[in-house]
């Protein structure tokens, strides 16, 4: 074997990495060559060097890198959740159905039912109320907008105007709002959420590329004047709750 | 790892690609050392080896999301070799440039055979010519360094993770290794017995 060939195997050898064939003709030729030996040895030189600055401990800051890592998973996912097919206010109808549950839940804790009010408890009920109610309306309007001024495109590549998780969650918060305030509310307001419901469920309904039950739903939102109702009751609720 | 404990960690990536929250804590706390120590003993200095923890784990935990991993069995392997890939693109990106072994959050363990002053000073010059000469290699050269003389794994998992020929890892490791004698010869692999 020449030195060319045991090159790296001087090398492989001091990882371990040479088979017991090979390890038997590099002992053959090192024990007749001091050139190889050398190279040996300054290998052995460079790895008991290297071994030197193990000796160090590392401190890392492990919880803020993680909520950097949090952080930056969060902005990452509503990047991907924002494709041109859905409309601005879809995250926030997904946002607000979260919203909506725990409002439910702390509104429950001060309803009349569970003890006898005082003055500034049934104060801080109603203005609990209407927020919820706001929230739902502020993301209602602008879809019932969209929907009204949406027009298909020749071929429907995304199934339909609103995608269908969205359109079940508006249900779900429509629902939620009815069953909770079904007496506690203006009777138009109640109205109007019937009006809702039975949109969002034919909305629901309406399969990808099924323009013409597109254009009765939407010939419904424009006729009853949906997004006029609700920025009046917008407005209506901003007052009570301003006061 | 035992059955058991390989069984618990698969059923931890399931639910960390269900969007559990605990589920992907535990698996940052269960291999954050790794993935520091690769990218550490790479760039050479704790600050950016954070950057690349946290761009390793971020780029994990959104790919895992997206099901982007198929067999959970593998998440450490995969995982590490997102740590190569962060590692790799951090030095490729050309703005990191090594720093000097002076980092204040570097603890040394206590000495069993305690330096003369003479010897410490000649260690930490050491220290950073070491790191230098490492600073020298090409990214990938110093990857294959990185990941064969301290990560000690084998040559085919060096391979498999870069995806190049082992012939193609022992030539790169055999140059890098020459790289660092000729840089630390002068004057410095003689004087490695006196510390």
């Amino acid at each position: 074997m020449k030195c060319k060939d045991v090159e790296q195997l001087i090398l492989l050898d001091l990882y371990d990495e040479v088979s017991a064939d090979d390890r038997d003709k590099l002992r053959h030729h090192l024990d007749h060559c001091g050139s190889c030996r050398e190279q040996v040895k300054e290998n052995q030189q460079l790895f008991h060097l290297l071994d030197l600055e193990e000796d160090e401990e590392l401190s890392p800051r492990w919880d803020e890198c993680w909520n950097k890592i949090e952080q930056q998973v969060a902005i990452k996912e509503q990047k991907s959740w924002i494709i041109p097919a859905i409309p601005r206010w879809s995250m926030a109808a997904a946002a607000s159905l979260v919203l909506l549950v725990i409002g439910f839940f702390l509104g429950r804790n001060i309803s009349p039912s569970a003890q006898p009010d005082t003055g500034a408890q049934m104060q801080a009920s109603n203005r609990h109320e209407q927020m919820i109610i706001n929230n739902y309306l502020e993301d209602i309007r602008p879809m019932m907008v969209d929907l009204a001024n949406y027009k298909p495109p020749q071929k429907e590549k995304n199934g339909g105007p609103v995608e269908k998780e969205i359109i079940k969650n508006m249900l779900m918060q429509t629902r939620l709002l009815k069953q909770y305030f079904s007496n506690r509310l203006d009777p138009s307001i109640n109205q109007l959420l019937d009006e809702m419901e039975m949109i969002l469920i034919d909305l629901n309904n309406v399969r990808p590329g099924d323009k013409r039950s597109l254009q009765s739903i939407q010939g419904i939102i424009k006729t009853k004047g949906i997004p006029l109702k609700i920025k009046m009751f917008e407005q209506k609720s901003n007052e009570v709750t301003t006061i | 790892m035992s059955y058991s404990m390989n069984a618990e960690m698969e059923q931890t990536v399931q639910l960390a690609k269900e969007g559990n929250r605990n589920a992907m804590k535990i698996l940052y706390d269960s291999h954050r050392k790794q993935i520091l120590h690769l990218a550490y003993k790479y760039v050479r200095n704790l600050e950016d080896a954070e950057e690349i923890l946290q761009d390793t784990f971020t780029k994990a935990l959104v790919a895992l999301k997206k099901n982007k991993l198929k067999d959970n069995t593998r998440f450490s392997s995969w995982l590490y070799r997102i740590g190569i890939n962060s590692s790799l693109d951090l030095l490729r990106k050309g703005k990191k440039q090594l720093t000097e072994h002076s980092d204040e959050r570097l603890q040394q363990y206590p000495d069993e055979n305690p330096h003369t002053p003479e010897q410490e000073s000649l260690r930490r010059e050491m220290g950073q010519k070491i790191d230098q000469a490492i600073q020298k290699l090409a990214p990938k050269q110093r990857m294959i360094f990185t990941l064969k003389h301290f990560q000690h794994l084998k040559i085919r998992e060096i391979a498999g993770h870069l995806q190049c020929s082992e012939g193609n890892v022992k030539k790169q490791l055999f140059r890098a290794v020459n790289t660092l004698k000729k840089e630390l010869k002068p004057g410095f692999m003689e004087k490695v017995n006196e510390v």
